[in-house]
């Protein structure tokens, strides 16, 4: 399928090839963090808040925590979290705007209405509130993403329905005798999924930092486990006498939330032929 | 070559937008042989794509056929169930589009869209090899050169009269008895306009398929119908044989319709038009819908609902010729 002229186009956009590299290397640093980390993330040495040296790359936390050991570890969480979560919110939202916007109708009125009560609520506060409700954990953070981000995805697959419904393609097909369900999936859905793409892809890094932020507030994993916004928390208190707690895994978050933005970017850039040079 | 293939009774398609009710097709009827070639003319707006798609029964929202009926074989389109319909669309009608650039789906080969049209009615399991086959040799016969490579290709990969070819290919693609070609040559090149016209008379006479032509392009109906319509504001106005109609027409818009098309066999100075617009045509209830524009309008016109005169095969609808050669 993917041809070598394919790859020449993915190939010329740097924004796309930038962000690739930067999620391709933190994937493979979670995957293989057991190798990568020289210490255990959450055994202590009992001599806390030691500055970088050569034994402790990026030092110590107030536990006495291996700092770049839990920044490997880390990323776990992270990636985790947030492709599950719009992995989920995608699969849901997917068929959720198609069929709005492909039936409209009574149908639409509906869907419509739910997404916009939940599009009323900034991704942060419903997070947060789910969250709270439910009691924090990791389990909770990732359905709490899940449910901001649904109506997000929702709609922009529902507007690209809409668009895409009209095209003569589509009733040349009914015209040559499909159904709706086949028309719907055979027709319109590959036709609306560049847009889609690229809007995962951002979502993607949304998640990234809104995961960030509830563990900040530790309504995300729980401790011992080691993830970023965790770790920023605890840096938060020694930030004048340990600025290393806190900067490394801030670094971490933003390069995370870059090289998602990145891809989007590049996606959209490669995606859209108007966009791309020839 | 006698059998009544088609024959559309009294044929009402309404629009129901928010305030008002458009009436996009408002009692046509007309009868269509197997084998014949109908041309349906008129100015854009008056209805002849409204009639296209009612007999597909692929009105749009909020459009909704009303009144009427469509005999296709004997069978009552209107009464069919939705599923029943979809056996029959593709397959038995087969549609050609006007705008070749946006019929064909960008994201596959033409060889699958070809193929998609030919499985949607084919038995289940039907081998892949022989809807290949079959896919090559439609491409074959619209005049695609190197089918055997081409059907891999994708729709941008061809020109505005490939695509139509193959849109072509794709109507009859099932071998269908009525195909209904919606502006077939309006958005080519008219060089390209010929080719596709021949193919398409080439095609009629191999599969003895009834076409509806629908068109604004006069000198097409002569080329390729035998009977033509005139349509004005959602109403025929005019029926008949193509000579009947070309060579004496009765209807007064017909008439100035004739004057409008450019000759180089006599001397004119100017090309004339038809005054006014249709605007408002469709607010007239009773009475005739051209009365707004027509040189030999009368009193009666505006509010006498219209009656059919025929002369042979030959109908108009106009006040002119009550009592008379009618």
């Amino acid at each position: 399928m993917l041809k070598k002229e394919h790859l020449e186009i993915l190939m010329e956009s740097k924004l796309l090839i930038t962000g690739l590299a930067i999620l391709i290397s933190l994937i493979l640093i979670a995957i293989f963090a057991g190798y990568i980390a020289p210490y255990d993330p959450i055994a202590q040495d009992f001599r806390p808040k030691q500055p970088p040296s050569s034994e402790h790359l990026l030092g110590t936390d107030e536990l006495g925590r291996d700092v770049f050991s839990r920044l490997i570890y880390g990323s776990r969480i992270t990636l985790y979290v947030s492709f599950l979560s719009i992995g989920v919110a995608t699969l849901l939202g997917l068929p959720m705007g198609l069929i709005a916007g492909y039936y409209g109708g009574a149908v639409d009125k509906a869907i419509s209405f739910i997404i916009d009560i939940l599009l009323s609520f900034p991704a942060i506060i419903l997070t947060i509130l789910i969250t709270a409700m439910l009691g924090p954990n990791l389990t909770n953070a990732m359905l709490s993403i899940s449910v901001a981000f649904t109506p997000r995805i929702a709609r922009i697959v529902r507007g690209q329905v809409l668009s895409v419904k009209e095209e003569d393609y589509v009733v040349v097909s009914k015209a040559m005798g499909g159904k709706g369900w086949y028309i719907m999936l055979r027709h319109i859905l590959p036709n609306s999924i560049a847009p889609l793409l690229v809007q995962v892809t951002l979502a993607l890094g949304s998640a990234v930092i809104i995961e960030s932020s509830l563990a900040f507030l530790g309504l995300s994993a729980q401790p011992p486990t080691p993830s970023w916004g965790d770790m920023i928390n605890r840096g938060r208190r020694y930030i004048y006498t340990a600025p290393w707690m806190l900067t490394a895994p801030g670094i971490m978050i933003t390069i995370a939330v870059l090289g998602f933005n990145l891809l989007g970017d590049g996606l959209r850039d490669v995606l859209d032929p108007r966009l791309r040079r020839v | 070559m006698s059998e009544v293939l088609l024959k559309v009774e009294n044929l009402k398609t309404y629009f129901f937008m928010k305030k008002t009710i458009v009436k996009a097709v408002d009692g046509v009827s007309f009868e269509l042989k197997r084998g014949e070639v109908l041309g349906l003319v008129g100015e854009s707006g008056c209805g002849k794509s409204a009639t296209a798609l009612s007999i597909m029964r692929l009105i749009p929202h909020p459009g909704r056929i009303v009144d009427g009926h469509i005999y296709f074989k004997g069978r009552d389109l209107l009464a069919l169930s939705e599923k029943e319909m979809r056996r029959i669309r593709g397959k038995e009608i087969g549609m050609i589009f006007q705008d070749p650039h946006n019929s064909l789906d960008p994201v596959y080969t033409v060889g699958w869209q070809l193929s998609e049209a030919i499985t949607l009615h084919a038995p289940k399991k039907t081998d892949k090899k022989s809807i290949l086959k079959k896919v090559v040799d439609l491409l074959g016969k619209v005049g695609i050169p190197s089918p055997e490579d081409r059907h891999r290709d994708y729709p941008h990969q061809f020109s505005g009269g490939q695509k139509q070819r193959i849109m072509i290919g794709m109507s009859i693609s099932n071998v269908p008895d009525l195909i209904i070609a919606d502006e077939p040559t309006t958005a080519l090149d008219v060089t390209v306009q010929a080719q596709i016209i021949d193919l398409m008379k080439q095609l009629k006479d191999e599969y003895n398929v009834s076409i509806i032509l629908i068109t604004h392009n006069l000198g097409l109906v002569a080329e390729m119908c035998e009977k033509v319509a005139i349509m004005y504001a959602g109403k025929i106005v005019e029926i008949g044989g193509v000579e009947e109609v070309f060579y004496d027409p009765l209807h007064p818009y017909t008439k100035l319709l004739l004057k409008s098309i450019p000759r180089v066999d006599i001397d004119m100075p100017r090309l004339e038009h038809i005054p006014g617009s249709v605007e408002g045509a469709y607010d007239i209830e009773e009475g005739c819908r051209f009365y707004p524009r027509c040189p030999m309008a009368m009193d009666k016109c505006k509010d006498t609902s219209v009656r059919a005169y025929s002369k042979g095969d030959h109908i108009v609808y106009c006040h002119l010729y009550e009592g008379g050669e009618g």
